[in-house]
């Protein structure tokens, strides 16, 4: 103890700066190593990523066709308020526009109210041999028209088939030759099917 | 560049500066012991800011005691020490001890020796050195240096070296290279004229100094002591004495031929103006060996802290060093690790915001929407090709068509309810404009050119109430229908995508 009261003032000068140089360096140091493990960390992190996009593409390449083709279509889709309960408003104004927009004849329309459907319940109403897994609603909807030429509604029809993406089903369409009249009497039934909320509104995107 | 070193090899008349550099010798001089010198000296060092000084001494003020102590361990046989040097007469400056080892009596007990330079001249003189910065590294004494320097190869027990000078004599005795004692004898010249008296005074001395060790139970009756004669007189002075007291050696004494110094040295030229025995002390203090050192612990301050400071600024230069090196490291880590995580982000997609579990929804949707779009059918095409089977049928009229599109009525799908084909039927009600030959002519071919169309599949004839509705009816095909009421035909069409298949 004597020795160092003795040595300390030579020394002190010496001591005190090397210590502050090493901390200082020490504390340098340390934000080194400590910005060096979260640059480890971050590069485990993206290999995780990495690992988990390859599992996850390998558990995506059998729905990659399927994944592709909702992609392409979901914006479509979602604009034609298949995602929603069918629109009525909608109707009426996309029938209308038709109507402006072509000059085709006039059409009465009916839409009847909507049913909701499972798998198991609207069977014979899917016109396919697979009805889909999820819930539906169906919407019967029948449109009249008079027109002097059957081919008149072709044209009608096309354009709403093309309106609504070629997912409309036209279930049954009918000519009538009203007696002592030149007019033809057609009447078509259409049943619109709607997918509301199978799918969550981010996966959909907005409307 | 080698470190500086003066060298002030004090005996009783004059000082001796010797300046080395390294263990090379620069230069030698010789100073008096007054005021003047000392102030010249000084001048000399500080013109070296960086040298260290070291006293050597051979001087008749230096005292050399053994004390005996029970052996303690630690702190408490240190102050046990510490209260006997306290008590001895001579240890007030310059003053060292030195362990010599263990005597095994009636209890285990140690040795030390207390050696002490009663000298004020030299004294005073550190603290002025001090006061002038220059650096002091030690005081040692010539007796203890000799011992260290003396070539152990001997094997002697008992040995009493005699250090003749010409107006002095050293008499050290070493106990397996141990001094236990020493004493410097003064032979001016007017008391011993003659060689003759001193050798008689060193003889005399020799009996006394055995008498002595024999009474300090250091040295038995019947041990030989063994004499080496070590010069220090210039050119032949020497012989004669040696030759004188070889020849009238005290009882139970030995004379040894003294080992040669210069050897031991490996091979250094003496200097000139030195003696073997300095000069091997010296290339001690040269090369630091550790030597009891007895300048007070404040003189060698200076010295002490250089070299302390020195050591920090190294340990503190490595341990930077190393900090900076783990700093590098840690650096070309982080850096490698960035790099690397910066490539596999770029291998990483923007990640699809479709969750796994979301999959089979997706599916289900996707199939039903591909499934309605293509299912999906228009009556243009069968209005189309009923349009083309008309052309020339001039008795019939088309007063009502119906075109649907459902689940087949086939009763082998009514069976297998999970395979419902859908397909599409055209039912066309008639109108006759005349009833004549040429009427049921063109029935005949209409239905003959309808049943031959690839569309086709089949072809009934309905009975006109079952005209529009969808009732399950079987008709005979094959005739002609009744007139009064107008003829129902039912078209079952093929799948179009089939037909184009085929």
């Amino acid at each position: 103890m004597k020795a160092i009261h003795h040595y300390w003032p030579a020394l002190r000068a010496t001591v005190l700066s090397w210590l502050v140089a090493l901390c200082l360096a020490t504390a340098a140091l340390a934000i080194v190593l400590h910005d060096q493990s979260g640059a480890e960390e971050d590069l485990s992190q993206a290999r995780n990523q990495l690992q988990q996009q390859q599992q996850r593409i390998a558990f995506e390449a059998g729905y990659q066709p399927d994944v592709d083709y909702f992609l392409m279509h979901r914006a479509s889709w979602q604009e034609l308020g298949f995602m929603q309960p069918p629109d009525f408003d909608h109707w009426d104004h996309a029938l209308v526009a038709i109507q402006q927009q072509f000059a085709l004849p006039h059409v009465a329309y009916e839409i009847q109210p909507m049913v909701s459907c499972s798998v198991v319940t609207c069977r014979s109403q899917w016109p396919t041999s697979q009805p889909p897994t999820l819930n539906f609603t169906m919407t019967p909807i029948q449109l009249t028209w008079s027109v002097s030429h059957e081919s008149a509604v072709m044209d009608w029809l096309q354009q709403l088939e093309h309106a609504f993406g070629g997912l409309l089903l036209v279930r049954r369409c009918g000519w009538r030759l009203a007696k002592g009249e030149e007019v033809i009497t057609a009447q078509c039934e259409l049943a619109l099917f709607n997918f509301p909320h199978v799918l969550p509104d981010d996966l959909m995107g907005e409307k | 560049m080698a470190k500086q070193h003066f060298i002030v090899l004090l005996d009783q008349t004059h000082w001796r500066v010797v300046h080395a550099s390294g263990t090379q010798v620069l230069a030698m001089r010789v100073f008096e012991s007054d005021e003047g010198s000392r102030r010249a000296l000084l001048d000399w060092w500080q013109q070296f800011p960086r040298a260290t000084v070291s006293f050597l001494t051979n001087h008749a003020d230096e005292h050399y005691h053994v004390e005996t102590l029970p052996q303690v361990r630690g702190a408490a046989g240190r102050q046990l020490l510490m209260r006997k040097l306290a008590a001895w007469p001579f240890a007030q400056g310059m003053h060292a001890v030195c362990r010599l080892g263990n005597v095994q009596g009636l209890r285990r007990e140690s040795r030390f020796l207390f050696a002490a330079l009663t000298y004020p001249l030299l004294a005073d003189w550190l603290s002025v050195l001090q006061k002038e910065s220059i650096r002091i590294q030690g005081v040692y004494t010539q007796a203890l240096g000799l011992v260290c320097c003396l070539p152990s190869s001997h094997g002697l027990t008992h040995v009493l070296c005699v250090q003749y000078a010409p107006k002095q004599v050293r008499i050290c005795y070493i106990q397996q290279q141990r001094l236990f004692f020493s004493r410097l004898i003064l032979l001016p010249p007017d008391t011993f004229p003659a060689p003759e008296d001193g050798v008689v005074r060193i003889a005399h001395e020799i009996t006394q100094i055995r008498m002595t060790l024999i009474h300090q139970h250091w040295l038995q009756e019947a041990d030989a002591l063994s004499i080496i004669w070590l010069n220090q007189a210039p050119g032949e002075a020497h012989l004669f004495p040696a030759q004188l007291l070889k020849a009238q050696l005290p009882a139970a004494c030995v004379w040894v031929e003294a080992p040669e110094m210069v050897q031991h040295l490996k091979g250094n030229v003496l200097p000139e103006g030195l003696h073997a025995t300095e000069w091997a002390t010296i290339q001690l203090i040269l090369k630091d060996r550790p030597l009891p050192n007895l300048a007070p612990e404040s003189v060698l301050l200076l010295d002490s802290s250089t070299r302390i400071k020195r050591r920090l600024h190294w340990a503190g230069a490595v341990m930077m060093g190393l900090m900076v090196l783990a700093g590098w490291a840690g650096v070309q880590a982080m850096h490698q690790a960035q790099v690397q995580s910066q490539q596999i982000r770029r291998q990483l997609k923007p990640a699809e915001h479709i969750k796994q579990a979301q999959l089979p929804d997706v599916r289900a949707l996707t199939q039903a929407m591909h499934g309605l779009q293509s299912t999906v059918r228009l009556p243009d095409h069968a209005v189309t090709m009923m349009q083309q089977a008309l052309t020339g049928i001039s008795h019939w009229q088309v007063i009502a068509l119906e075109w649907g599109f459902s689940a087949s009525d086939a009763p082998a799908d009514a069976a297998t309810k999970h395979a419902v084909a859908w397909q599409e039927t055209l039912t066309v009600t008639w109108s006759q404009g005349d009833q004549s030959e040429q009427a049921a002519i063109e029935w005949q071919q209409l239905l003959t050119r309808l049943r031959g169309l690839p569309e086709v599949e089949k072809v009934e004839v309905l009975m006109p109430s079952a005209s529009v509705s969808g009732a399950q009816r079987q008709g005979n095909t094959g005739q002609v229908p009744s007139l009064d009421q107008p003829p129902v035909l039912k078209l079952i069409l093929r799948d179009v995508s089939q037909v184009a298949a085929s």
